[in-house]
């Protein structure tokens, strides 16, 4: 759906983005993760004709975005990562004015914005004044705005910033709601663990380059050959790590406690004769993790840290 | 049997001409510029408009009735009471639209940047123009509000006489005419500057000197107009006295509505313009708009040496004339040359909506070898820029000797005035192209057309006075008798064609005298020729070098899709391997 090919950006002497490549899929939601300083606002910026890349193109779905920004603003919705709205008008004011400049008809914008109102849960504070409501209604208004000329893509630039925890949840819900409308979704956040519960793909940016790109589970494999898996015994006798270690693929077993450690090479299926081996050894097994590939340790492993 | 294709949907024609302007108007009535709409409705539910209502309409009250008390007390005439009381409102309401005005418009722009909605706005598919037309259409109705509060104010003039009704609606035509100009100058200075604080700054005393300016000229040429014509009104309104009375005689109503109707729509126009240019992404075109500006200002300027010159009767009145009007010209030529001077080296890669057409076009079909030659880019803006140039200064000094020749068949010194005007046309084309050439070549080589119009200006300031000060110190009180003979260094300076010119009209110079005396502008013109093929050179090596990177762009994400393929079509054969080996 977006193509990212080649990107590279400087201001004044100093290069934000350098040989930017990456390629978002149709209708998943894209995680666009990094420090500080990274770039990923910039790249946002481009991707929405906000800002003409000095190197690289970024096509979305076929429409090179600085040779036909016009078609591109007709196929996007962009929430920057801090908006501003108008305050002397009502929701519904708000809404409609945007729906005009939107271009759409006059006979179909009512229709469109009490659509656009049910969808984002705003039908119940229509006539409030945007002065009024409060930071999490507005964060929903301003998404509400990108929908209204029902783009096929959704750049959203730290959406939850800033929110409470019950709006930062229905944020996620609006957002997975909208996938489900088949939209594409470009997020970037800095809270990991959110973005964990929600994206299929990421790219990772540091210093202006990609430092990884792609699904997350393949990008935690690549990094880590090697899995993990905490077992918890409700006893743990001496010497019960070499049940485990006999399993095949096993690479290591250590014990602290109750608390089973295992290294292994494979898939899933070696947990499974792990928890088999363990069972037939007369071990009761009371919990079995394995190790997930959250986006928050691919982060760190990934990134160095440096501040730009 | 075969099916008959199907009929194609009727065409409806598209209304052109006055049912076009119809149908945009209704379209404009029924579904109105969003921004206007909501503009209006923000404005009209702060307190803050209704409080200046209130305030602006008592201070212009309590000037007026204490200006009409003070006049009233003394020993004039009630109709002399009442132009007096007439005269202090419009006075007041003119500075308190030139003084509110520009600085409220100042708001429009970075009011949206500094509310974080500009972009938003940007992203709308609004486009350029349309934020702009929105912009200035809602101040204007708004500030239009605020003069309309006034006017119950001037009644007070109508308790003495002196003053009909048609004096007030000419003078409130005036006013809206002002505040035209004022609003879009606002807009312009919103446009540019990233803050609003400092817009205001930079509006409020640029329009309250310019309105200082305005006033005293206009009430210069009230003290001509009572010469010429005998209004009997003074003062900066007198025009609306002399528009009165004078309504049906041709000179009023050119000199006096269709002039100052010019001269307002092509001023706003520009700001209008200049504001486009300032919204619109770097990327996209921001030259074409003041480029058909240009255009219509030059026929214009053409119109209006003309008109000036019908209007003047005596043969020596009008020859003296020609040499002042080709001299303005010359100025106007000047700043076209710098107003393109912030060009990008290549043109916009924007290319029109659903047209399919190549980077680097800009352009519909039919206009695209124009655009090539004259649109957007260093190197086709610095041959528009050329082609203005000659034609300002071909209408600046050949409509002069054209007017004096059909005028005053019989005039003795034809040939004088008319070598004047060609060394006027010739120093101040080879000149002002050498600003051109340079400004453009300075923008390519520096960056920033900021930079490079400040440069091209200093440069311009400095051979206007150097040679003239080389002069001075070469040879004290050489400069005193110019019109006489125009000393060697002094004919460096671009100002030499003016010189010699004198010279000619005076009867001191020849014809041959006269063109070797500015023959030294021909270095101008030289270097203008070297500084222009340095910019076309430039331009063209800079668009090889983005071409190649584009190549090399094109090469490089064909190959990255080659291997997505290649690593796709291995992934699908160990699937389908490894569901052999399970089998």
């Amino acid at each position: 759906m977006i193509r990212v090919e080649g990107l590279s950006h400087h201001f004044g002497g100093f290069h934000v983005l350098r040989d930017v490549w990456f390629h978002v899929p149709r209708g998943e939601i894209f995680g666009f993760i990094g420090p500080n300083g990274a770039g990923k606002t910039t790249t946002l910026r481009m991707m929405v004709t906000l800002l003409e890349p000095d190197e690289g193109r970024i096509l979305v779905d076929g429409i090179d975005v600085v040779e036909r920004p016009a078609d591109a603003r007709r196929i996007i919705g962009f929430m920057p990562d801090s908006f501003g709205v108008y305050d002397r008008v009502t929701v519904t004011e708000y809404l409609e004015f945007f729906a005009a400049a939107h271009g759409v008809a006059l006979g179909a914008r009512d229709r469109t914005v009490r659509a656009v109102m049910d969808l984002t849960e705003l039908g119940q504070i229509r006539e409030k004044l945007v002065s009024d409501l409060s930071k999490g209604m507005k964060q929903r208004l301003a998404i509400a705005r990108t929908l209204l000329h029902d783009p096929q893509v959704l750049v959203l630039d730290e959406p939850a910033n800033g929110l409470d925890p019950r709006a930062r949840i229905e944020m996620r819900g609006l957002i997975e709601e909208l996938r489900g409308l088949g939209k594409t979704i470009v997020l970037s956040s800095h809270i990991l663990t959110e973005l964990s519960d929600m994206v299929g793909a990421v790219v990772i940016l540091e210093r202006g380059r990609v430092l990884a790109n792609g699904l997350v589970g393949e990008i935690g494999r690549r990094l880590r050959p090697d899995r993990g898996a905490r077992l918890r015994l409700l006893h743990a006798p001496e010497g019960c790590e070499e049940a485990f270690r006999a399993v095949p693929g096993v690479v290591s077993v250590a014990r602290r406690g109750v608390d089973v450690a295992v290294a292994y090479t494979g898939g899933d299926d070696v947990v499974a004769a792990l928890v088999a081996r363990g069972v037939g050894a007369g071990l009761a097994i009371t919990r079995v993790e394995p190790d997930q590939d959250d986006l928050e340790r691919i982060f760190l492993e990934v990134t160095r840290g440096d501040l730009q | 049997m075969s099916a008959a294709p199907p009929l194609p949907p009727p065409t409806v024609p598209a209304p052109s001409g006055i049912a076009a302007l119809r149908q945009r108007l209704t379209e404009a009535l029924r579904d109105p510029n969003p921004i206007l709409v909501r503009e209006l409705r923000a404005i009209f539910r702060t307190s803050l408009f209704i409080r200046f209502l209130y305030v602006a309409t008592a201070f212009v009250g309590v000037v007026v009735v204490a200006g009409g008390a003070i006049a009233a007390a003394g020993p004039l005439a009630p109709g002399d009471v009442g132009e007096i009381v007439f005269q202090t409102f419009f006075a007041t309401a003119l500075l308190v639209t030139a003084l509110v005005a520009p600085g409220y418009a100042a708001t429009t722009i970075t009011g949206e940047r500094e509310s974080r909605t500009y972009e938003s706005l940007l992203l709308s598919g609004m486009s350029p123009g349309r934020i702009v037309w929105g912009k200035f259409v809602a101040a204007y109705a708004s500030f239009t509000l605020v003069l309309v509060a006034l006017a119950p104010v001037v009644g007070v003039a109508f308790l003495f006489g002196g003053i009909s009704p048609w004096h007030v609606v000419t003078g409130y035509v005036g006013l809206l005419y002002v505040l035209a100009t004022a609003i879009a100058a606002g807009v312009a200075v919103s446009a540019r500057l990233p803050s609003t604080r400092v817009a205001i700054v930079v509006a409020a005393p640029l329009s309250f000197g310019a309105a200082i300016v305005g006033t005293s000229t206009l009430a210069g040429l009230g003290e001509l107009a009572r010469d010429v014509w005998g209004t009997g009104m003074a003062g900066p309104f007198w025009f609306t006295d002399a528009i009165v009375v004078r309504f049906g005689e041709w000179d009023t109503f050119g000199l006096l509505v269709v002039l100052p109707t010019y001269l307002v729509v092509m001023v706003t126009w520009f700001f209008l313009a200049t504001s486009v240019a300032a919204v619109q992404p770097a990327a996209e075109d921001r030259s074409t708009q003041l480029k058909v500006w240009s255009i219509v200002a030059v026929a214009g300027v053409w119109a209006i040496a003309a008109g000036v010159l019908a209007l003047i009767s005596r043969p020596d009145d009008r020859a003296t004339a020609g040499l002042v009007v080709a001299g303005v010209g010359m100025a106007g030529t000047v700043a076209l040359a710098l107003l393109f001077s912030d060009e990008p080296p290549l043109p916009p890669r924007v290319a029109p909506a659903h047209s399919g057409a190549p980077a680097h076009s800009g352009a519909p079909a039919r206009a695209r070898p124009l655009a090539a030659l004259l649109g957007p880019g260093a190197a086709p803006t610095l041959r528009f820029t050329a082609v203005v140039v000659v034609a300002l200064a071909a209408g600046a000094t050949l409509v002069p000797a054209a007017m004096r020749h059909a005028l005053d068949r019989r005039f003795a010194e034809h040939w004088r005035f008319d070598v004047a005007l060609m060394t006027i046309f010739l120093g101040g084309v080879a000149s002002t192209l050498f600003i051109a050439s340079l400004a453009a070549w300075l923008r390519i080589v520096l960056r920033s057309g900021l930079a490079a119009r400040v440069l091209a200006l200093c440069v311009w300031v400095v051979l206007l006075v150097l040679p003239l000060l080389a002069q001075l110190v070469v040879s004290p009180g050489s400069l005193v008798e110019l019109d006489e003979s125009v000393p060697l260094l002094a004919r460096l300076s671009p100002l030499a064609p003016l010189f010699v010119a004198a010279g000619l009209a005076g009867k001191h110079l020849t014809a041959g005298a006269a063109f070797a005396a500015i023959a030294p502008l021909g270095l101008y013109a030289l270097g203008a020729a070297v500084l222009w093929a340095l910019t076309e050179r430039r331009v063209v090596g800079i668009r090889a070098e983005v071409e190649a990177r584009r190549a090399r762009q094109a090469a490089r994400a064909a190959q990255a899709d080659a291997a997505r393929a290649g690593s796709a079509g291995r992934g699908a054969a160990e699937t389908a391997q490894g569901e052999g080996d399970a089998a």
